[in-house]
């Protein structure tokens, strides 16, 4: 009897990554990923969820992300408390290498985490904003598809901005 | 993973894309447009410069508030959040570039409304792309007065301008508003005669522009405000509460992001009304509050700024007072000595109209007058 408590209280859910590692996370992280929010809404929510898009190394980190504020908003704390901790939490968690940052964001998008998709979208603007071209070409891994006339006319247009 | 193996592998999808860039400032923007032609296009669109200006709307850090001066031809940029000066916004103020006798009418999602004193232009302009556009109005100063109001037609998404115009020879007053999308004029009907306070309208909120005016002469004179509704360009005359009979004693202000009229009533009491039913024909006002100001009837409201107000301390200094917090600030001016002639929000945007040109390249670089600021 108690077991099959036990069990129905802590609900847990088993993400598989696209390299095949499985994390077991709790329902209150779990529910942090608006994908699977949505699943578990819709009694679509089978204990095992394949995600294709995300890597292991950065499931766990998300996996860490979400964990973190899951717990901070349900610690009991005070509003303001919890909420400078989590400032302190998301700043030190921005402290990554760039294409770990690239990665995380694209993976907030794609598990729908809104708050880790804001914080990383803000993150990465603030490191790219006075980069050059070609540092910006090279991070986000763009080629330069313009022409050679094509590339001096849009260059020319706005010249200032370069200086 | 080998770092440069994980470069090669990995794509940054559209979408994302769009909204890292959406959190950028202008400046960065521009320059890459020139990192490939997907950049180019979607920096270019106009739903992308809709969806930057609302990050930009939405971030605080992003917004100034332009003081306008009475001897520079500068408008100068204040953090609203710390009332200290900007040292590193990156727009282009120089209002001298345009003529030399040039009136501020306000600032819209990043576009500024400028026109000339003799009322024959009036000019659009966005300072942080440096784009405008040169308007001729068809009015002559000399022969007409007139007042300019700004605004956005949040239906139709229309910026459009309004000129209330008067020949002194005849006592008509006449409105004509230009659209931005129609890249034209039009005419409205007025059946009143009225007269206006100064050369620009006295506030600008959220799709209306209000101008505190008169009609009748001597003890028949009746003060009024006038709205004008940017979606419907429908001109609305409404008379001011009470027995208020002097217009400079009346200011236009936003409160809680709404018209209000701050009125004095030959104290330096200052009583705070806003117009409770807006429903044509049955406006009725409504007390909101008093406030006391020791420094006279010098200031300006600034537009936008939901209570705030702008005066000039003995030419020497500025203070921004916030009618909500009762705050105050005071900025001092140690090296150039200015006069503050109003102030506005503004919010840095990608925001381009019609016909908008590149303005004639002044390079070089933007002085700004020292400023050291204490509480």
């Amino acid at each position: 009897m108690s077991s099959s408590t036990e069990l129905t209280e802590k609900k847990v859910f088993l993400l598989k990554s696209l390299d095949g590692v499985i994390f077991e996370v709790e329902e209150s992280v779990a529910v942090q990923l608006e994908v699977i929010r949505e699943l578990i809404e819709g009694d679509c929510a089978r204990p095992f969820i394949s995600l294709y898009n995300v890597t292991s190394e950065i499931l766990a980190l998300v996996i860490e992300y979400c964990k973190h504020h899951a717990e901070t908003c349900s610690g009991g704390t005070s509003a303001t408390i919890a909420d400078e901790d989590l400032k302190t939490f998301d700043n030190e968690f921005m402290n990554v290498d760039e294409n770990i940052l690239l990665e995380l964001c694209s993976a907030a998008d794609y598990l729908d985490i809104k708050s880790l998709f804001e914080l990383t979208c803000r993150t990465l603007a603030s490191l790219i904003k006075d980069r050059t071209i070609i540092e910006v070409r090279k991070m986000f891994n763009v080629e330069n598809d313009f022409s050679v006339v094509e590339e001096k006319a849009v260059r020319k247009e706005f010249a200032w901005a370069f200086k | 993973m080998d770092p440069e193996k994980r470069k090669e592998e990995f794509y940054v999808s559209k979408d994302v894309m769009v909204d890292i860039l959406s959190r950028l400032p202008v400046i960065s923007l521009l320059r890459f447009k020139s990192v490939c032609t997907q950049w180019r296009d979607i920096i270019s669109s106009p739903s992308f410069a809709s969806l930057h200006l609302k990050c930009s709307i939405s971030n605080p850090t992003r917004h100034s508030i332009l003081v306008r001066t009475n001897s520079k031809k500068m408008l100068i940029p204040f953090d609203p959040l710390t009332y200290s000066p900007f040292s590193n916004l990156d727009i282009y103020c120089n209002l001298g570039s345009f003529g030399q006798r040039v009136l501020f009418v306000g600032s819209i999602n990043g576009l500024l409304c400028i026109c000339g004193s003799s009322g024959r232009w009036i000019c659009l302009w966005n300072p942080s792309t440096r784009l405008f556009k040169k308007i001729e109005t068809g009015i002559n100063g000399r022969s007409s007065g007139f007042s300019v109001g700004f605004g956005h037609d949040l239906i139709a998404n229309d910026y459009k301008v309004v000129v209330i115009h008067r020949r002194r020879r005849v006592t008509r007053t006449g409105v004509k508003v230009w659209s931005a999308n129609f890249e034209s004029w039009r005419e409205i009907k007025v059946d009143c005669d009225f007269t206006f306070k100064q050369c620009v309208c006295d506030t600008m909120v959220k799709g209306f522009a209000y101008w505190i005016v008169w009609n009748g002469l001597g003890s028949n004179s009746k003060i009024l405000v006038a709205s004008f509704d940017m979606s419907t360009e429908v001109l609305r005359l409404v008379p001011v509460p009470q027995d208020y009979y002097h217009p400079d004693r009346l200011y236009g202000l936003i409160w809680k992001e709404k018209f209000a009229l701050a009125a004095f009533d030959r104290t330096k009491i200052c009583q705070v009304w806003t117009i409770e039913n807006d429903s044509v024909g049955k406006e009725s006002w409504s007390k909101k509050f008093t406030f006391k100001l020791d420094f006279g009837f010098n200031f300006y409201t600034i537009d936008a700024g939901n209570g705030k107000l702008l005066y000039n301390r003995e030419s020497r200094g500025l203070v921004f007072y916030d009618l909500e917090t009762t705050k105050m600030k005071t900025v001092e001016i140690r090296k150039n000595n200015y006069l503050a002639s109003g102030a506005h929000y503004y919010v840095e945007s990608l925001l381009s109209i019609k016909g908008f040109k590149r303005l004639r390249e002044n390079t070089k670089k933007m002085k700004r007058p020292t400023i050291s600021h204490t509480f």
